[in-house]
C-alpha cells in the first residue's frame, strides 16, 4: 500500500466529514436556499423581528421554546432578514451536525460505521431540508446528537469524567429550550439509566437528579413566563396521526419529503423491511448497551408521541420527530453493516443512491407538497390585482409569509377575519355567517377578489364552494401542492 | 467450528418480558386481522386466518416451552449399572463404524458391553462382513442380523434380543460418543422411572458446505431451547441416536417402534404414555455427522416430517390416553410443525393469487398492516434469537421454509397412507445438483415473474403491486439459500449437468 493510500485511510473519517460539509453547502446554496420561505419560517421573523424582550414574549404566546428564536433574533441581528441569511444559521447547524454524528457512531462502533452514517445523514433529503429552513430543527437534530454523546459517555466509567457531566447536564439545559420533543430522549435515557444502572458510576444517581433538577427549574421558569404571558392560538390544527402518518417518518428520513405517489410508492415495499430483520438473524450478533440505546432513542419517540396523539393532543409531526434521525442513521449503518463486506457495499450503494435521487427529486420537483411557494403567489397577485380588488388569505397564520413578499396595491385581509396587531396572536374560529358578512362587505367594495388558500383547517372547501356558488370564478391557479388561488369577479362595474 | 462457539446454542436464558412480549403481539395480531380487518375475497381469508391460527399456535407452544430452560432431573453419579452399547449400521463406511467403535469402547465407565448392530446383510451391502471382521480387530461385538424387517428399529430390536444389560445406549454409525457419554447420563436412570435419557444430536462437520450447515443450524433451535423445554415437562423427544434406554421400559412397549418411519419418536411417545420418564441432557457428548448432500438432507427431512405426521395421522396423538396435559401439547407441537409447508405454501401463494387476479384476502387502507405485523414479527424474531442464544440464523428459517414442498410431500403421504411421498429422477450419485428438489421453487419464481407482468398491465406501478412485489421478493429471497444449497455445482461456480438416474427414495435409512 502506498504513502498516498495509508493517508486516506488513515484519514477517511475526517475526509468523510468534510467532504460531506462541502456537499451540504453546495446543496443548500444551490437548490435548497434559493426557494421561497415557508410559513414557519416567516412565522420565526414574525417572531424574531422585535427586540429580545419582545421576541421573548411573543415566543412565551406560541407553543415553542425560546432558544433557537434567541439564536435567530442575534443573527437577524448581525446579517440581516433576508431569507439566505436567516437560513444559514441552520445550515450551520447541519454542517456542525456531521462530525458530531461522527463522533457519536465511532463513540459506539468502527469507523466504519461512523463513516457510513455521516454519509447516509449526509445524503438525506430530510436534513437538507432543514438545513435550509429558518427552523429550530437542524439545532435540535446537533443538540441531540451531542447530548447522545454526553450519555453514552457517562455510561462508560472510564469516560465519564466531571468534563462529561458537565457537557452532558449542558446539553439537556440547551435541548430542553430548544424543542419540548426533546424531553422524549430524556424520558429514553431515564429508562435506559434504570435498565442499565451498573454501567454508570457510583455517584451517578445523584449527578443525574442535580441535572434534572436543573432542567425542571429551566423549563418551569419559561412555563411560568408562559402563563404570565398567557398562550395564545395561532398554530394549525393537527389531525390525529394515522399509521401512514407513522410510516411516513421513515419515509421521509431515507427519500426526503416527496409527492405522495412517491411516498406511497416506498411505503409500499414495506415487507422487504421484513426481509431485512430475517436476514440479520444470520449475523448472530448480541445486541450491546449501546446499540439498544440507540435503538430505543429511535423508536420509543416515535411510539410515544404516535399514542399521545392518538389518545391527548395531536402532537405527530415528522420534523419534530428529527431527535430520532442521529440514532437512526447510525442504526442504519450499523445494520448494513453486519451484511459479509460485498452485500453490505451493495446495500449502502442502494441506499445512498435512492437517498440521492429522493434528495435531486425533492431539491427540484415542484411537486413536493412542502414546496410552499408564497412568494410566486405574492407576485403574481401583486402584479394582477388592482386598488380596488381585494386578496383574501385564508388560514388566516398563513398571512406570515404573504406580509414578507406581498408588495401589492390591492388590500389584504384575512378569513376569517384576523388582525394580528389587535387580536393578538388568537385566531377567532371561522362561522360560516362571518363568510355571509365578510363576502357581503368585499362584493359592495371591491371588482376582483383573490382568495389564496393553503394549510386546510377544515373550511377551505365551505369556503371555495361558498364563492363559486355565489360568484363568478375567473381562474385558479395552484402555485405549490395545497396553495391555490382562485379568482372571483365580486361585480361588474 | 470451534467447540465453544458450536456449544452456545445450549446456554440460552429466555427474557419473560420479551416471551410476554411475543405472546402478546401474536395473539393481538391475529385477533385483529380476524376481527377487525374487513375480509377481501372469503376464501382467501379463511385461509389466512387458518395459517394465522397455526401460527399463533407455534408462537404459543414455543413460548410455552421455552419458558423456563433451566430444570434439572435428578442425577446420581454414583449410579453405574451395566449398559449394552449399540451402534447402528447399515453399510456405512468399516472406518467411520470404526472410529464410533472405538471411542464407545475406550468410553471411561465400570462395565459395558460394545456391539456393531450389522444391518449390511439384510440391507444388500457389500462392507457387511469387512464390518465383522473390523469389529473383532477392535474388540467389540457385532451382532449381524439375517432376517430383515423394521429398519433401524428392527436392527436395535434385535440387538435387544441377544443382550441382557439392563439399560441401553444407541449411537448411530457416525455419532462418536465422547468418553464421558455413560457418566454424564447413567445418572439419571437412578429415578426407577426414567425411560429414556437423549442428549444433543450434534453435527460437527457442520461447516463443511451450504447442507450440512443449513441443517446444523435447523437443528440448533431444536436441541437447543425447544428440548430443554422438553426435559421440564417431562417431554424430552426420543431422536434415536446418543441416547441411553432402559431396557425395561422399552421391553414394555415392545421395543422399537417398527410400524413407523420415525421409530424413535413413536417409540419416546409410547413409553411417555406408560408413564416413563425422560431426560434430555443439554450437554455435547456424541459428534456426529450431518447429510453432507441435498438430497441425503431431503430424504431425512422427509422421514422426520412423515413420521411425525404419522403420529398425529396414524396413531390418532390427539385421542390417545397416558399422557400429560403438557406432554400431549408437547407432542403435537412437535409433530405439528411439519404442517407448516402448508401454511407457507397459502402464505407464497397469497401475493401471486393478486398479482394475476387481483383478489385479495383482506382489504386494505394505509399501513396499518405494517404497523400490526412489523412489530409482531420483530418482537418474535428477536425473541427467537434470544431464546436459542443467537444461533438461530437465516439459513435456518430457509431450510425450513424452503421445505415447504417435503412437509406437503408427508403431508399427503400421511394422510393418503402412501409408502412413498415423491420419487427423485435426476441426480448424479449423492452428489451434484439436484434442480429436481427445487422445481416448486423455480415454478414459483416464474408465476411470479409472470404475475408481475400482468399485474403491472393491469394496474401500473400501483402500492398494492408493489406491496404484492415486496412480498415475492422476500419469498423468493428466503428460498436462496435453500436453492442454492440445492446446486452446489453452481453455487461453486462449476457447472456440471446432473446425469438422469432412477433412483426412488427408501425411507429404512436416512
Amino acid at each position: 500500500m502506498n504513502t498516498l493510500a495509508i493517508t486516506l485511510q488513515k484519514h477517511a473519517g475526517r475526509s468523510v466529514v468534510i467532504g460531506i460539509m462541502i456537499f451540504a453547502l453546495l446543496v443548500s446554496w444551490i437548490a435548497l436556499m434559493p426557494k421561497s420561505l415557508r410559513l414557519d419560517e416567516t412565522q420565526s421573523v414574525g417572531q424574531t423581528n422585535h427586540t429580545l424582550v419582545g421576541t421573548l414574549h411573543v415566543i412565551a404566546a406560541d407553543v415553542h421554546v425560546p432558544l433557537y428564536f434567541v439564536l435567530l433574533h442575534t443573527w437577524i441581528m448581525a446579517f440581516g432578514f433576508t431569507a439566505g441569511a436567516m437560513r444559514m444559521l441552520s445550515l450551520i447547524f447541519l454542517l456542525l451536525s456531521f462530525p458530531t454524528l461522527y463522533i457519536l457512531a465511532k463513540d459506539s462502533y468502527p469507523k466504519k460505521i461512523a463513516i457510513w452514517s455521516v454519509l447516509l445523514a449526509g445524503f438525506s433529503p430530510f436534513l437538507h431540508w432543514y438545513g435550509s429552513e429558518a427552523r429550530m430543527y437542524t439545532l435540535l437534530f446537533l443538540i441531540t446528537a451531542l447530548n447522545h454523546i454526553f450519555f453514552l459517555r457517562l455510561a462508560s466509567k472510564d469516560k465519564a469524567t466531571v468534563n462529561t457531566w458537565i457537557l452532558y447536564g449542558a446539553t439537556v439545559l440547551l435541548g430542553a429550550y430548544t424543542h419540548l420533543f426533546f424531553g422524549f430522549i430524556l424520558l429514553v435515557q431515564i429508562a435506559f439509566y434504570l435498565r442499565h444502572r451498573p454501567l454508570f458510576g457510583e455517584d451517578s444517581m445523584k449527578k443525574f437528579l442535580i441535572v434534572a433538577g436543573l432542567a425542571s427549574v429551566e423549563l418551569i421558569g419559561w412555563f411560568f413566563y408562559r402563563l404570565l404571558v398567557g398562550s395564545a392560538n395561532s398554530s394549525p390544527l393537527l389531525p390525529p396521526p394515522t399509521t401512514s402518518d407513522f410510516f411516513n417518518l421513515f419515509s421521509n428520513a431515507y427519500i426526503g419529503l416527496q409527492a405522495n405517489y412517491l411516498n406511497s410508492f416506498f411505503l409500499a415495499l414495506w415487507p422487504l423491511f421484513v426481509l431485512l430483520g430475517f436476514t440479520l438473524l444470520a449475523r448472530r450478533e448480541k445486541i450491546t448497551a449501546h446499540t439498544a440505546y440507540l435503538l430505543q432513542s429511535t423508536f420509543f419517540p416515535i411510539i410515544l408521541a404516535f399514542l399521545i396523539s392518538i389518545v391527548g393532543k395531536p402532537l405527530f409531526v415528522s420534523r419534530y420527530l428529527i431527535i430520532v434521525l442521529p440514532s437512526l442513521y447510525i442504526l442504519s449503518a450499523y445494520l448494513i453493516s453486519l451484511y459479509k463486506p460485498r452485500t453490505a457495499n451493495i446495500l449502502l450503494c442502494l441506499v445512498l443512491g435512492s437517498m440521492s435521487f429522493s434528495l435531486i427529486v425533492e431539491a427540484v420537483s415542484p411537486e413536493v407538497p412542502v414546496n410552499e411557494n408564497y412568494r410566486e403567489a405574492s407576485t403574481h397577485i401583486a402584479s394582477a390585482a388592482h386598488a380596488n380588488d381585494i386578496f383574501v388569505v385564508s388560514a388566516p397564520f398563513t398571512t406570515y409569509p404573504i406580509e414578507y413578499y406581498y408588495r401589492g396595491v390591492a388590500p389584504m385581509v384575512t378569513f376569517p377575519l384576523w388582525s394580528r396587531y389587535q387580536d393578538s396572536e388568537n385566531i377567532p374560529p371561522f362561522t360560516e355567517q362571518e363568510l355571509i358578512d365578510a363576502s357581503g362587505v368585499w362584493a359592495e367594495n371591491h371588482e376582483y377578489l383573490y382568495l389564496l388558500q393553503s394549510y386546510d383547517q377544515g373550511y377551505e372547501e365551505t369556503t371555495r364552494i361558498y364563492f363559486d356558488t355565489h360568484y363568478e370564478r375567473v381562474s385558479h391557479k395552484e402555485f405549490s401542492p395545497g396553495l391555490n388561488l382562485y379568482v372571483y369577479k365580486l361585480k361588474y362595474l | 467450528m470451534s467447540k465453544l462457539t458450536s456449544h452456545l446454542f445450549l446456554r440460552s436464558e429466555p427474557r419473560i418480558n420479551f416471551l410476554i412480549a411475543t405472546s402478546v403481539a401474536s395473539l393481538l395480531y391475529f385477533l385483529v386481522l380476524a376481527l377487525l380487518f374487513t375480509p377481501g375475497t372469503k376464501i382467501l381469508f379463511g385461509v389466512l386466518i387458518l395459517g394465522e391460527v397455526f401460527h399463533v399456535w407455534q408462537a404459543l407452544t414455543y413460548i410455552y416451552t421455552v419458558w423456563d430452560l433451566e430444570y434439572q432431573a435428578p442425577f446420581d453419579g454414583s449410579f453405574e449399572p451395566p449398559v449394552d452399547v449399540f451402534i447402528t449400521v447399515a453399510g456405512e463406511p468399516v472406518s467411520l463404524v470404526k472410529e464410533t467403535a472405538q471411542a464407545a469402547r475406550l468410553m471411561d465407565y465400570p462395565s459395558f458391553n460394545v456391539f456393531i448392530l450389522n444391518d449390511g446383510y439384510v440391507a444388500n451391502k457389500d462392507n457387511w462382513q469387512e464390518m465383522e471382521k473390523m469389529a473383532k480387530e477392535i474388540g467389540v461385538g457385532c451382532l449381524t442380523r439375517k432376517v430383515p424387517g423394521g429398519a433401524k428399529a428392527g436392527n436395535i430390536n434385535h440387538g435387544l434380543s441377544l443382550t441382557h444389560f439392563p439399560y441401553v445406549a444407541v449411537f448411530d454409525a457416525d455419532h462418536v460418543p465422547h468418553a464421558d457419554f455413560l457418566k454424564k447420563t447413567m445418572g439419571y436412570f437412578k429415578d426407577a422411572k426414567t425411560g429414556f435419557v437423549q442428549t444433543p444430536q450434534f453435527y460437527k462437520n457442520a461447516p463443511l458446505n451450504r447442507t450440512t450447515r443449513g441443517a446444523w443450524e435447523q437443528q440448533e433451535l431444536f436441541y437447543g431451547p425447544i428440548c430443554r423445554g422438553k426435559n421440564r415437562l417431562n417431554s424430552a423427544t426420543m431422536c434415536g441416536t446418543n441416547m441411553v434406554l432402559a431396557r425395561r421400559a422399552l421391553e414394555e412397549v415392545g421395543g422399537m417402534c417398527t410400524e413407523s418411519i420415525a421409530e424413535d419418536f413413536a417409540t419416546g411417545l409410547f413409553m411417555h404414555e406408560r408413564g416413563w420418564k425422560s431426560v434430555y441432557v443439554p450437554e455435547v457428548l456424541a459428534e456426529g455427522l450431518a447429510p453432507e448432500d441435498f438430497l441425503s438432507y431431503y430424504k431425512q427431512q422427509f422421514r422426520w416430517a412423515r413420521g411425525a405426521l404419522d403420529v398425529i395421522f396414524k396413531y390418532g396423538l390427539i385421542f390417545r390416553k397416558g399422557l400429560t396435559l403438557a406432554q400431549k401439547i408437547q407432542y403435537l407441537s412437535s409433530a405439528s410443525f411439519f404442517l407448516s409447508g402448508v401454511v407457507v405454501l397459502v402464505n407464497i401463494l397469497l401475493p401471486i393469487i393478486f398479482l394475476y387476479t387481483g383478489l385479495v384476502p383482506i382489504l386494505l387502507s394505509g399501513m396499518l398492516l405494517a404497523a400490526l405485523f412489523l412489530p409482531y414479527i420483530f418482537i418474535t424474531l428477536y425473541t427467537l434469537s434470544l431464546t436459542s442464544n443467537y444461533r438461530f440464523t437465516f439459513e435456518a428459517l430457509s431450510f425450513a421454509m424452503g421445505g415447504f414442498w417435503i412437509h406437503v410431500s408427508a403431508l399427503w403421504a400421511a394422510i393418503t397412507g402412501t409408502s412413498k411421498g415423491f420419487s427423485i429422477t435426476s441426480k448424479t450419485g449423492v452428489r451434484g445438483n439436484f434442480p429436481a428438489l427445487i422445481r416448486p421453487h423455480v415454478v414459483y419464481i416464474v408465476l411470479a415473474l409472470v404475475g408481475i407482468l400482468i399485474a403491472l398491465l393491469r394496474e401500473g406501478f400501483s402500492p398494492s403491486v408493489m406491496n404484492n412485489l415486496a412480498w415475492v421478493i422476500v419469498n423468493i429471497s428466503i428460498f436462496i439459500p435453500f436453492m442454492r444449497a440445492a446446486m452446489p455445482e453452481l453455487d461453486r461456480g462449476n457447472i456440471s449437468l446432473p446425469v438422469t438416474l432412477d433412483n426412488e427414495l427408501s425411507y429404512d435409512k436416512a
